[in-house]
């Protein structure tokens, strides 16, 4: 016999019904979320599998002196600070590139980068005190690569063999990182914050390009793609360098995908929805480097206005408003250390030993604060005179009771035209930031024209590097390598003119046989007629064509390369680019324009197992190579990049003479596809046993984030 | 019950088990502290058996690399009865090219070895490389501590292939 629930039991009942209902909703939302982000459990295998590779060559050390001011600003925001009033890396007196100077404060110039590296340090440093991190990152380690497998064994149908294999995997994996495992020394949590910031950023630059080659193909070519961006392009060498360009890459790459998903989405409704997500990438962009924002920018709203649907003010203010929200961290941060919203960090003095106002006041480094907000008040609104709108915003908000005063006096009318006069003034003083920015563009955009056609600038830079004798003495050792070099899957990228040449003279054959038949008895149309219907179809396959998914993409594509090269061309090569940095957000676009190659899909498509045995083949070659190289040679660091240079544009010769061959239509189908499944997985095997031998190449101290790294990449591949 | 489950569950169980128990939480069992020993301390019977001089050479670098850089025969040192983890330096100072360097190698746990004392592979500008030989000064010093012992210091000449 059932007892009559009481109130307390139907209480209960009830609240168990709600937690169970709130479970439900945050397990949907989670799964929202993953969906959004990974796209599928292959998405999140490929995320997770490019950070435990980038895992294997993650030194824990500076790349350069650019990185000493991040890593400073970190370690002050950490303690609630956005100034640095302290150095705890680099030289004492602060003087580092990316240090710049406002109101008697030394700051750093890209809070976007710090800000989202503070979770990381925080946690990192929280853990600390419970566990040996040195362990920590092995443990999290082998859990990476189980979960890998796991997903990978449920894609392939064989889900209960690949939890048995990964379990093993992980267990040995760990076993083996503990027999070597060293005490990791704290100090340096800040640098592997800002590194876990910029390998996530990467990794998700490699789900980004998975998406893609999803939609240009299918989910092989999508497998190709992920998989080339985090190990067969350098976006895998800026994983683990504390800088933005692995950020900036990461937001370049999501709206040339957004572009191509709004193109091909079913409804306006479903493309406003694609487009804003490309314009957030704007905003987000700007956090990290104002001047990047300004050349996505330029490259995306000339294409996305020329190609979209529907460009009415309903959809504009969509997009208006996605840029706007996501120009808000970089209003705010740029507000909270230089006081004006409008002031991108960058275009701050640098610093150079200036005094500094907590010096000065000397009591302590908490009582900094207060110093430097005396120093804001009696410092004036001159601040550098960065634009007089700046100075009219400051100057009608600074006093704040006699702003309440007048608003008092005036009522509501007065204070609705005080409001928009300010945003007036903002507004203006935007508008002549983005004019100077694109002035500087089109000055330099000159510059690098001329340069352009200096034969030997633009072999340096995008073929063959050696060594540069343009370069400053001391700062001239060949440790960079050319576009080519870095990246020699590019090279597939001439498959792509072999094919527009095929496909016009095959038209002009046709025109031709066209004519022949015409005069053979056609009948010939008036002139006037004729050009009618050339103008029509014109109009019509213009329409037709921009409208389609890819070619808005290739538009943004090209765009953003020639915006890009116009405002960088004219300096390079410099010093210490290594992968040709300034261009890296180039590297996944480009491998875009490879998967563009119907010669490049069809070998992937045909040939998986054969491109997959010549790249693991040819990792595993190549780094016997290299360790034997090294062995034997003894090479200097310049020796040893030019080494794998001379590799590489070698294996990019070979590329590119196959893509021109498959492009132009000169190999037969299987040998179309049986040989470009091998050169391409060379190609990429080139860039992997790069970043692999650079972890060993690069490293000063032999710390690393994994205890087995040390003794295998540190030791085969060390000229230290 | 499914025996691919419990194998992930176990692995899992055991690195969450080992890295709190390595932690600082359990500061006994310290699996990571295996060389906590500072660089340079300790001590160490060491003998020079080869400096690094014999055929020392700035060499120009292959494969267009461009730049200069130290090569000679490797210097060889013998180490015995060594207690924590004290350090041999390889010092070498080319003032004509405005050169000098420190290699460090750790003695740590390598009682009964013999160390190869090679030059650090530094790049030097060929802007600053105008002369057939120079001068230069190399040593080889063992820190125990605070104290440095000099093994070997002479100036020798270094030839410049080119």
């Amino acid at each position: 016999m059932s007892r009559p629930p009481t109130d307390e039991g139907t209480e209960r009942a009830g609240r168990l019904d709600t937690f169970a209902a709130l479970d439900d909703r945050l397990d949907d939302l989670a799964r929202r979320v993953g969906r959004a982000v990974f796209g599928d459990r292959a998405g999140l295998a490929l995320f997770l599998g490019a950070l435990c590779f980038f895992a294997l060559f993650w030194r824990v050390e500076t790349l350069s002196n650019d990185n000493f001011a991040n890593l400073n600003a970190l370690v002050a925001l950490a303690e609630g600070q956005f100034h640095v009033p302290g150095i705890a890396f680099g030289p004492s007196s602060g003087e580092t590139p990316g240090m710049r100077y406002v109101d008697g404060r030394r700051v750093a110039d890209n809070y976007g980068l710090v800000l989202l590296s503070l979770p990381a340090l925080l946690f990192l440093r929280g853990a600390a005190l419970v566990v040996d991190l040195g362990v920590a990152f092995a443990a999290l380690w082998s859990c990476g690569l189980l979960a890998v497998v796991v997903l990978v064994g449920g894609e392939v149908g064989r889900g209960r063999e690949a939890k048995f294999v990964g379990a093993g995997v992980a267990l040995v994996a760990f076993l083996a990182n503990l027999a070597v495992a060293t005490p990791f020394p704290t100090r340096w949590l800040p640098l592997v914050a800002l590194q876990a910031t910029t390998a996530v950023a990467a990794a998700l630059t490699a789900v980004v390009c998975y998406r893609l080659g999803c939609a240009v193909a299918d989910r092989r070519v999508g497998h190709f793609a992920g998989v080339a961006a985090a190990a067969a392009t350098p976006v895998g060498f800026w994983a683990v360098g504390p800088k933005q360009h692995a950020v900036t890459a990461l937001f370049v790459t999501t709206a040339l995908y957004a572009l191509y998903r709004s193109r091909g989405a079913p409804t306006v409704r479903g493309e406003t929805r694609f487009r804003a997500v490309a314009y957030a990438c704007i905003g987000l962009t700007a956090w990290q480097h104002a001047g990047e924002a300004l050349l996505l920018a330029l490259a995306l709203v000339p294409v996305d206005l020329a190609t979209a649907r529907r460009t009415d003010i309903r959809g504009l203010s969509v997009v208006a408003a996605a840029l706007a929200v996501s120009a808000l961290p970089f209003l705010a941060t740029n507000a909270a250390v230089a006081g004006d919203p409008l002031q991108p960090l960058k275009l701050l003095p640098h610093y150079h030993g200036q005094e500094l106002a907590g010096v000065d006041a000397g009591v302590g480094g908490t009582g900094g604060a207060g110093e430097i907000g005396g120093a804001d008040g009696t410092g004036g609104g001159g601040a550098d005179g960065a634009g007089a709108g700046a100075g009219a915003t400051d100057g009608s908000n600074t006093p704040n009771g006699d702003s309440a005063s007048v608003r008092s006096a005036t009522g509501p009318l007065g204070a609705a035209f005080g409001a928009f006069g300010t945003l007036a003034a903002g507004l203006s003083a935007a508008v002549g930031l983005v004019d100077q920015g694109v002035s500087t563009v089109a000055s330099r955009g000159e510059r690098s024209l001329a340069a352009i056609t200096d034969p030997d600038q633009v072999a340096a830079v995008f073929l063959r590097s050696g060594y540069v004798a343009s370069l400053r003495t001391g700062e001239d050792a060949a440790i960079n390598l050319s576009v080519l070099e870095s990246m020699p899957l590019l090279a597939a990228l001439a498959a792509l003119p072999a094919a527009a040449l095929r496909r016009l003279s095959r038209r002009g054959d046709r025109s031709g046989a066209a004519l022949a038949s015409r005069a053979d008895g056609g009948v010939a149309r008036p002139a006037a007629s004729r050009a009618a219907v050339v103008g029509e179809r014109l109009r019509a396959s213009w329409q037709g064509r921009t409208r389609r998914p890819a070619r808005t993409a290739d538009a943004f594509a090209v765009a953003y390369t020639l915006v890009l090269l116009a405002t960088t061309f004219d300096g390079l090569p410099m010093h210490h680019m290594l992968t040709v940095r300034y261009l890296h957000a180039l590297y996944p676009l480009g491998l875009y324009g490879v998967l563009r190659s119907a010669s490049v899909r069809e070998a992937v498509s045909a040939r998986p197992r054969r491109l997959t045995g010549a790249y693991l083949v040819a990792v595993a070659g190549g780094l016997a190579w290299y360790a034997a190289a090294f062995a034997l040679l003894g090479p200097s660091l310049g020796e040893a990049v030019q080494l794998h240079g001379t590799v590489a544009f070698a294996v990019a010769v070979a590329a590119g003479g196959w893509a021109v061959l498959a492009g132009g239509d000169r190999l037969d189908a299987s040998t179309r596809r049986s040989v470009g499944a091998v050169v391409l997985g060379v190609a990429a095997a080139s860039t992997t046993t790069y970043l692999l031998v650079a972890g060993g190449l690069f490293s000063t101290t032999g710390r690393y984030l994994l205890p087995l790294s040390r003794p295998l990449l540190g030791t085969l591949f060390s000229v230290f | 019950m499914d025996y691919s489950d419990a194998s992930v569950a176990t692995v899992l169980a055991f690195l969450a088990v080992v890295t709190v128990a390595t932690g600082p939480l359990l500061p006994a069992v310290g699996l990571s502290a295996g060389s906590a020993h500072p660089v340079g301390s300790g001590d160490a019977a060491v003998t020079l058996e080869r400096p690094p001089v014999d055929g020392l050479e700035l060499v120009r670098g292959d494969f267009d690399a461009g730049t200069y850089h130290l090569e000679s025969t490797p210097g060889r040192v013998a180490v015995d009865d060594v207690s924590g983890n004290p350090a041999l330096k390889l010092t070498v100072d080319v003032p004509g090219i405005y050169y000098s360097d420190v290699r460090t190698y750790e003695l740590g746990g390598r009682s009964g070895e013999s160390v190869r004392l090679r030059f650090p592979a530094v790049d030097v500008s060929p802007e600053y490389v105008t002369a057939n030989r120079y001068d230069a000064t190399v040593g080889v010093w063992l820190r125990t501590g605070d104290e440095y012992d000099q093994l070997y210091q002479e100036t020798v000449t270094v030839e410049v292939r080119r």
